[in-house]
C-alpha cells in the first residue's frame, strides 16, 4: 500500500478557557488520503472543518494546543518549528479560501499576488519568469486575456474570477495537496458549478491530491472520493462518497442529508438540524 | 553762552547726598544701591573681540528717523552720531547733554530763535564721505516725512518749517534749516527754546547723505556716521555690526568701541536668555542682555552670581495717576488722601522687592537732572498714612469712602501692584475696582480722556534726562490735553502751574531751570494729580568676561550704555 | 484626471476666498478701530490718519475687501500719490509696524520652518511608525505597554514645559547640545544639527505619540485581515507578511493623516518656535500677536489656511495613488 498523501491521525485541538480549563474543537479526529485522492470534509459551521485545516497548514491561532499526528508523505508534520513548516506551507499543501474579496490584498495587483507565491518558493526564479508563471496560472483558471488582466486589482474583478485568481495562486506552486476551505459558498449557484468544474479539471490535469471542506452535501457529492462528517469536533462518520448518500449510517448524516432541499420537495416548512453544533472553540460539548 | 552743566549737576549731586537719597549713590546709578559686590565693571576693556547682546525683541527700526522706544537707542549709539548726545555713562554726570558731531552745546541768538553749532573736523561716514553740515541738515529734514518722520516729534515741534513741508523727498530742502558753510548750521525755531542742545540729540537728527533713505531704503541697511557699521541684519533673528574703520575716536568723547564686532542675538525666550547668562558657555560669556526675569532671581542667589549682578537704576516713574474731572477726585483733599494712604512699601514689594523697585516720593525719578528730594505725604516706612488719610476724607466729606474703577494692563506685576494699593485703600472705605486692559488697548484707552476711568497705573520716562522739560509739562500742562493720546491722565489744568511751565521754559540759564523744574515737581505735588509709586530697575547679569558696564540714564531707557562696554580678554569665546 | 484637478481646485479657491472673508470680518469690522491696532504701540494721531488713509478704512466694507483680493492676485498700492507704499502679488497685507509687505515678512522665514517641519516630520514618522509597529507586533508585552506609556506622555506634557525642560536638562545640566543658534546650514552643518534637534524632537515627541498609537491600531486590525491570512498560507517569510501585507494598508490612513499634519505645520509652529527663539513663521505669528501687527496675523492666517486646503486636495490625491480602490470622483 503506497504511503498516504495526508494521514491525520487521533487529532485533537484544544484552547484554553478563561478560569483555566480548556475547550476542544477538535477531538480524535484521524482520516487518510492517497496521492491524488479527495476528501471531504462536511459539517456544520463550528463543526471544527476549518480548524483542522488549519491545523494540517500549521495556521493554528496563538494558544491553540494541538495533540496527535499529521503526515505529509509520511513525513511528520504537525510539531515543525514555523520556519520548516513555511517551506511546505504554499508550496506542497496550498490553500484556498472562502471570500476572495477579503482574501486579497487590495493593494496589490493580481498577478503580483501570484508572483509573490511562486517566489517564495522558487528564491531564484527572475520576475520575468514569476511574471510567465503567474500568467499561465491564470490561463490555466480560465482568466480571460491574463496577460492584460495581471496588472489589475481584486476590486476590478467579480466574485468567481477571484476566486479563480485564488486557485492560480494556490496552483503557481503545483502543490501535492490543495484545500479548498468552502471555496464556493461565497459565490453565485452558477459560478459555484464553474469553480467546481475547474477544481476537477485541474485534478484530472495534475492529479493534486483535494481536500475539500464545505457544509453542503451537494458540492461534495460531484467532487470527493471519500467523506468525513464532522459533528462538534468528532468524525461521526467516515464513508466513500457513494454510500454516504445511499445508505447513511449515523443519524446526523441523515438529518444532514435530509436538510437538503429538493427541487420536488413539497412546498413547506425546511428541515432543519436539531442541536445545533457550539459556535465558538472556547464553549466545551459533546 | 557757556553753560556749566557740569559743575552745576555736581552741586546738586552735593544737596542730595545731603538729603539722603536712599541710595548711597546719589544721582550716579552706575553705583546703584551697592549691591554690586565683587566685579568690577569699571575696569578697562581691551580691544578686540565681539560683544554678544541677546535679547528677545528686535528692534521697532533702524532707521533712526523712525525709531522712538526707549530699547532702540542704545543700538543708535553704536552706528550713529548726532550733534549732541547723552553723556557716557561713566561721566561725573550721565544724565548730561555733551557735544558730539558738533564742537559745543550751539549757541543761540539774542532773541533765542536762531541757534548755531560748528561740525568737528574728521567726521566721515561709513564710506569716507566727510559729514557735511548739508548731511545733517538732510538727515534733520526727514523728520517731516510723514511715511518716515514718525519717530521723535522734536524736530518738527521745535524746528520751523514752512507749511504743509513733507520732508526732502516730497518738498525738496528745508529752508529753515541754514548751512552757510561746511562745517556751519543754523537753525531757525519757531519759538525760543533754551534747551535746544538736548533736542539736537535725538534720533532725527543723524545725518545721512543727500539723496539717501528713501522709502525703505533703511530698513535693513544703514549708513553710519558712529564706530560700527552694519554688517547683516537678519530681521527678527540678528544684526552683526563690525568697526567702521572711517571713525575717528579723536572726534569723539564719548564712544569707546572696544570690541570688534558686535552681535545681536534676537527672538530668544527671556527665559532662555537667563538661562544662556547663567550657564555662560562659549560665547555666552562675552554676552550680555537688559535685565534678568525675577523669576531668575533665587537662581542668582549663590555668592559667585551674586558678585557678578550688576543693578541697573530705572529711569522712569511708575505712578497712579488720578483722573481729576471724576468725582470725588476733583477735590484735592481726596486726592491728598489718597497720596498718604497708599502703601508704597507693599507696592515696592508688589514690583519685585528692594532690588527691582526703588519708592517714589516725587514725580522726577533720581535720574532727572533737577530732581528735588521731598515728601509731602510721609508715613512711616512709606507704609502710609491711614490716620491723616482719614483726616482728610471725613473734611472733604466722604468718612464713608467711595468707589473708584482702577484701569490696569493684564500684567502679572502691574495686577500685584493695583491689589496693593487696593487694599490701602480699603480700610478708608474706598473700594478700588479694578479694570483689566489688554496689553494691545490699554494706551489707547487711558489715553482717551472720553474712556478713562478714575484712576490708572502707568508709567513715564523722559525723553532726555538733562532736564525735567520732557517729564512735567506733558504730564500737567492742562493746554496740551488732546483727545486721543493724551499724556495728562490727571488731565490737571491749573492756571498757575501752566504759567510757571511757560516760565520756566523760557529761562535760558539751563541749571537755574532745572532747579525750577525741582521746585515745581513739590508745587505741583500740592496739588496730588497722581501718586508717586516706584522707579522700576532692573538687574543685569553680564558675561564673565565682560566689562565697562555702565547705566545711560540719557538715553530714554537707561539700559546699559554699550558705547563703553568691551572684553577683559578678547581671545576668550 | 484633468477635470477632477480643476473641480477640486476650483473648491479650493472658493474656499480661500471664504477663509478670506472671514479674517477680513474678524479683524477689520469687529476690531474696534483697525488703524490704531495696526498703528502699534509708538502710535501718535499722525499717523493713524497716514494708516487710515493707506488703508482706504473710509470707503465701504466690500470695497475694502475686493481691494483686499485684489491685491493677492495683482498686489495693490497702500494709499495714494507719493506716500503710496508698494504691495507686490501676492499682497497679503502690509506690516506698517515693520515697513514691510507681509509676504515678505513670511517668504524670509519659511524656509526655517519648513526645516523645523521636515526634520520634525521624519523623527515622528520613524519614532510613531516603529514604535507603532513594536507595539502591535509585541502585544501585551511590555515593549507594547512601554511604548504606549511613552505615546500618552507625549499628548499629555504641553509643548512648552517639554521644550523648557529638554533644553534645561540637555544644554544646561548634561551639555550635551550647545543653545540653539541662528545658523544655515551652509555655514556650520555641525552646528545647525545640533541647533535644530531639540525643536525636532520637541515637535515630533507629541505628534509621534498619535502616530504610534495610530500605527499600532491599524497594524493589529490589519493582522486579523484575511489576505494576511493568505499571505501567511502562501508560506511567506513573517517579515514580508508584516512589512507587505500589514503595514501597507495599514499606513495608508496614516499616510493621509500626515500630509494635513505636516500642510498645517508650514503655518509655523509658534510655541515651538518661540521657546527656542527660531526665526520662523510661526515666532512672527507670536510676536505679531503679542504687538497686535493685524496684517501679519492676517497673513498668515490666509496662508496658513492655503497649505491645509491645498493640503487637502494633495492628501487624496496621492490616497488614489495609495489604495487602488479609491477612484477619483467628481463629487
Amino acid at each position: 500500500m503506497t504511503t498516504p498523501l495526508l494521514e491525520v491521525q487521533d487529532l485533537t485541538i484544544a484552547f484554553p478557557t478563561p478560569g483555566g480549563g480548556s475547550a476542544e474543537v477538535v477531538s480524535e479526529l484521524g482520516f487518510a488520503l492517497p496521492p491524488g485522492g479527495s476528501l471531504g470534509i462536511v459539517g456544520e459551521s463550528g463543526s471544527g472543518k476549518s480548524m483542522t485545516s488549519l491545523a494540517v497548514m500549521g495556521l493554528l491561532p496563538k494558544g491553540a494546543r494541538l495533540a496527535g499526528r499529521i503526515r505529509l508523505a509520511g513525513e511528520d508534520i504537525a510539531g515543525l518549528p514555523d520556519r520548516r513548516m513555511r517551506a511546505i506551507r504554499g508550496d506542497r499543501i496550498a490553500m484556498v479560501f472562502q471570500d476572495p474579496l477579503s482574501s486579497l490584498n487590495p493593494y496589490y495587483a493580481v498577478g503580483f499576488q501570484i508572483e509573490e507565491a511562486y517566489r517564495a518558493h522558487r528564491p531564484r526564479a527572475t520576475r520575468r519568469e514569476a511574471r510567465r508563471v503567474a500568467v499561465e496560472a491564470m490561463e490555466r483558471v480560465h482568466i480571460p486575456d491574463a496577460a492584460r488582466r495581471a496588472g489589475h486589482y481584486p476590486h476590478q474583478f467579480s466574485g468567481g474570477m477571484r476566486q479563480r485568481v485564488m486557485i492560480a495562486i494556490a496552483l503557481s506552486t503545483e502543490p501535492d495537496l490543495l484545500i479548498a476551505d468552502e471555496p464556493t459558498t461565497a459565490l453565485d449557484v452558477t459560478v459555484q458549478a464553474q469553480i467546481l468544474a475547474l477544481l476537477r479539471e485541474i485534478r484530472r490535469d495534475t492529479g493534486t491530491g483535494l481536500v475539500l471542506i464545505t457544509h453542503d452535501l451537494a458540492v461534495v457529492s460531484e467532487m470527493v472520493d471519500d467523506v468525513v462528517v464532522m459533528r462538534a469536533g468528532r468524525c461521526v462518520e467516515h464513508a466513500p462518497v457513494a454510500r454516504l448518500f445511499s445508505d447513511p449510517q449515523h443519524a446526523y448524516t441523515r438529518a444532514l442529508l435530509d436538510a437538503v432541499p429538493r427541487l420536488d420537495d413539497e412546498v413547506g416548512e425546511l428541515r432543519t438540524v436539531r442541536a445545533a453544533a457550539p459556535d465558538t472553540p472556547r464553549e466545551g460539548e459533546r | 553762552m557757556k553753560r556749566t552743566v557740569l559743575a552745576r549737576t555736581a552741586a546738586i549731586a552735593a544737596a542730595v547726598l545731603a538729603l539722603g537719597a536712599c541710595s548711597n549713590g546719589g544721582p550716579d546709578p552706575s553705583e546703584g544701591s551697592g549691591q554690586n559686590g565683587g566685579v568690577s565693571y569699571t575696569d578697562t576693556p581691551e580691544n578686540g573681540g565681539t560683544v554678544y547682546v541677546l535679547q528677545n525683541a528686535d528692534f521697532s527700526y533702524l532707521d533712526p528717523a523712525r525709531g522712538f522706544d526707549g530699547g532702540v537707542n542704545n543700538f543708535y549709539r553704536l552706528v550713529y552720531r548726532t550733534l549732541t548726545t547723552p553723556a557716557p555713562g561713566n561721566a561725573d554726570d550721565p544724565s548730561s547733554i555733551v557735544p558730539d558731531l558738533a564742537t559745543d552745546l550751539g549757541t543761540p541768538s539774542e532773541d533765542g530763535l536762531t541757534w548755531t553749532f560748528t561740525l568737528k573736523e574728521g567726521v566721515r561716514f561709513q564710506d569716507g564721505s566727510p559729514i557735511t553740515s548739508a548731511d545733517v541738515k538732510f538727515g534733520i529734514s526727514r523728520a517731516w516725512d510723514p511715511e518716515l518722520g514718525i519717530g521723535s516729534p522734536y524736530a518738527r515741534q521745535v524746528i520751523d518749517a514752512p507749511e504743509g513741508y513733507e520732508g526732502p523727498y516730497r518738498s525738496g530742502p528745508l529752508e529753515t534749516i541754514e548751512t552757510p558753510d561746511e562745517r556751519t548750521i543754523v537753525f531757525h525755531l519757531r519759538e525760543p527754546y533754551p534747551e535746544f542742545g538736548s533736542v539736537v540729540a535725538q534720533n532725527s537728527f543723524v545725518p545721512f547723505p543727500e539723496g539717501t533713505g528713501a522709502g525703505d531704503e533703511f530698513i535693513d541697511e544703514i549708513i553710519s556716521s558712529g564706530p560700527y557699521r552694519l554688517d547683516s541684519y537678519t530681521p527678527g533673528s540678528s544684526i552683526r555690526l563690525v568697526r567702521n574703520e572711517e571713525w575717528d575716536p579723536e572726534t569723539d568723547d564719548v564712544r569707546e568701541a572696544y570690541p570688534d564686532n558686535w552681535e545681536f542675538v534676537i527672538g530668544l525666550d527671556a527665559a532662555t536668555i537667563d538661562e544662556r547668562l547663567l550657564a555662560g558657555q562659549g560665547n555666552d560669556a562675552n554676552a550680555i542682555s537688559l535685565t534678568i526675569q525675577p523669576a531668575t532671581l533665587p537662581r542668582v542667589q549663590t555668592p559667585q552670581l551674586q558678585e557678578r549682578l550688576k543693578r541697573m537704576e530705572g529711569i522712569c516713574q511708575t505712578y497712579l495717576g488720578l483722573n481729576t474731572t471724576k468725582e470725588p477726585l476733583n477735590d484735592v483733599r481726596v486726592r491728598q488722601a489718597i497720596n498718604l494712604a497708599v502703601d508704597r512699601a507693599a507696592v515696592q514689594n508688589a514690583s519685585g522687592g528692594t532690588q527691582f523697585a526703588d519708592i517714589s516720593t516725587t514725580i522726577l525719578p533720581r535720574t532727572v537732572s533737577g530732581y528735588r528730594d521731598y515728601d509731602l505725604y510721609p508715613s512711616e516706612e512709606h507704609r502710609g498714612d491711614q490716620e491723616a488719610a482719614r483726616a482728610l476724607l471725613e473734611e472733604a466729606g466722604y468718612a464713608d469712602g467711595f468707589d473708584l474703577t482702577l484701569d490696569i494692563r493684564s500684567q502679572p506685576k502691574m495686577q500685584a501692584q493695583a491689589e496693593a494699593i487696593q487694599q490701602s485703600l480699603e480700610p478708608l472705605g474706598i473700594n478700588v475696582e479694578l479694570n483689566v486692559i489688554d496689553v494691545s488697548s490699554y494706551y489707547e484707552t487711558i489715553g482717551t480722556p472720553a474712556l478713562q476711568n478714575d484712576a490708572a497705573i502707568t508709567g513715564w520716562c523722559p525723553d532726555w534726562a538733562s532736564s525735567a522739560s520732557t517729564f512735567l509739562p506733558p504730564l500737567f500742562d492742562g493746554r496740551g490735553i488732546t483727545d486721543v493720546g493724551n499724556p495728562n491722565l490727571a488731565q490737571l489744568n491749573d492756571e498757575n502751574i501752566n504759567a510757571r511751565i511757560d516760565e520756566i521754559r523760557a529761562m535760558t540759564d539751563l541749571d537755574a531751570a532745572n532747579e525750577q523744574w525741582g521746585l515745581l515737581d513739590e508745587e505741583i505735588m500740592e496739588l496730588s494729580p497722581i501718586v508717586p509709586l516706584a522707579v522700576e530697575s532692573g538687574i543685569t547679569l553680564p558675561g564673565e568676561n565682560i566689562t565697562g558696564i555702565y547705566a545711560n540714564p540719557g538715553s530714554a531707557s537707561g539700559g546699559i550704555d554699550f558705547v563703553l562696554v568691551g572684553l577683559r580678554d578678547p581671545e576668550r569665546g | 484626471m484633468a477635470r477632477y484637478l480643476l473641480a477640486r481646485l476650483s473648491g479650493v479657491v472658493l474656499i480661500l476666498v471664504l477663509v478670506c472673508l472671514f479674517t477680513f470680518t474678524v479683524f477689520f469690522v469687529l476690531s474696534p478701530d483697525p488703524a490704531v491696532q495696526i498703528c502699534g504701540k509708538n502710535c501718535n494721531p499722525e499717523l493713524i490718519e497716514r494708516i487710515r488713509g493707506n488703508l482706504g478704512l473710509d470707503e465701504p466694507l466690500f470695497t475694502q475687501f475686493t481691494t483686499f483680493l485684489g491685491g493677492l492676485f495683482a498686489g495693490r498700492a497702500y494709499g495714494t500719490g507719493e506716500g503710496a507704499v508698494e504691495c507686490a502679488a501676492p499682497c497679503l497685507g502690509y506690516s506698517f509696524q515693520s515697513s514691510q509687505p507681509v509676504w515678505e515678512m513670511i517668504t524670509e522665514r519659511l524656509p526655517v520652518t519648513v526645516t523645523v517641519a521636515v526634520g520634525a516630520a521624519v523623527l515622528w514618522l520613524l519614532a510613531g511608525v516603529v514604535g507603532g509597529l513594536v507595539g502591535a507586533l509585541r502585544q501585551g508585552t511590555w515593549w507594547d505597554r512601554g511604548a504606549m506609556v511613552i505615546a500618552l506622555s507625549g499628548l499629555s506634557i504641553p509643548n512648552y514645559v517639554f521644550a523648557l525642560v529638554l533644553q534645561y536638562v540637555l544644554v544646561v545640566e548634561l551639555e550635551w547640545l550647545p543653545f540653539p543658534q541662528a545658523v544655515t546650514l551652509a555655514d556650520d552643518p555641525a552646528l545647525w544639527f545640533q541647533s535644530y534637534l531639540m525643536p525636532w524632537i520637541v515637535l515630533a515627541f507629541a505628534y509621534a505619540s498619535v502616530y504610534a498609537r495610530l500605527t499600532r491600531a491599524n497594524v493589529i486590525d490589519t493582522l486579523e485581515e484575511n489576505f494576511v491570512r493568505t499571505a501567511r498560507a502562501k508560506g511567506l517569510p513573517r517579515g514580508q507578511v508584516i512589512r507587505r501585507h500589514a503595514l501597507r494598508p495599514a499606513l495608508t490612513p496614516v499616510a493621509t493623516i500626515f500630509g494635513m499634519d505636516f500642510a498645517g505645520l508650514l503655518g509655523g509652529a509658534l510655541i515651538t518656535e518661540k521657546v527656542f527663539g527660531i526665526n520662523g513663521v510661526g515666532k512672527m505669528t507670536a510676536d505679531a500677536i503679542g504687538r497686535n501687527d493685524q496684517p501679519v496675523i492676517m497673513g498668515v492666517t490666509l496662508l496658513a489656511a492655503a497649505f491645509v486646503v491645498v493640503g487637502n486636495v494633495v492628501v487624496d490625491l496621492v490616497y488614489t495613488a495609495l489604495d487602488p480602490r479609491v477612484r477619483l470622483t467628481v463629487a
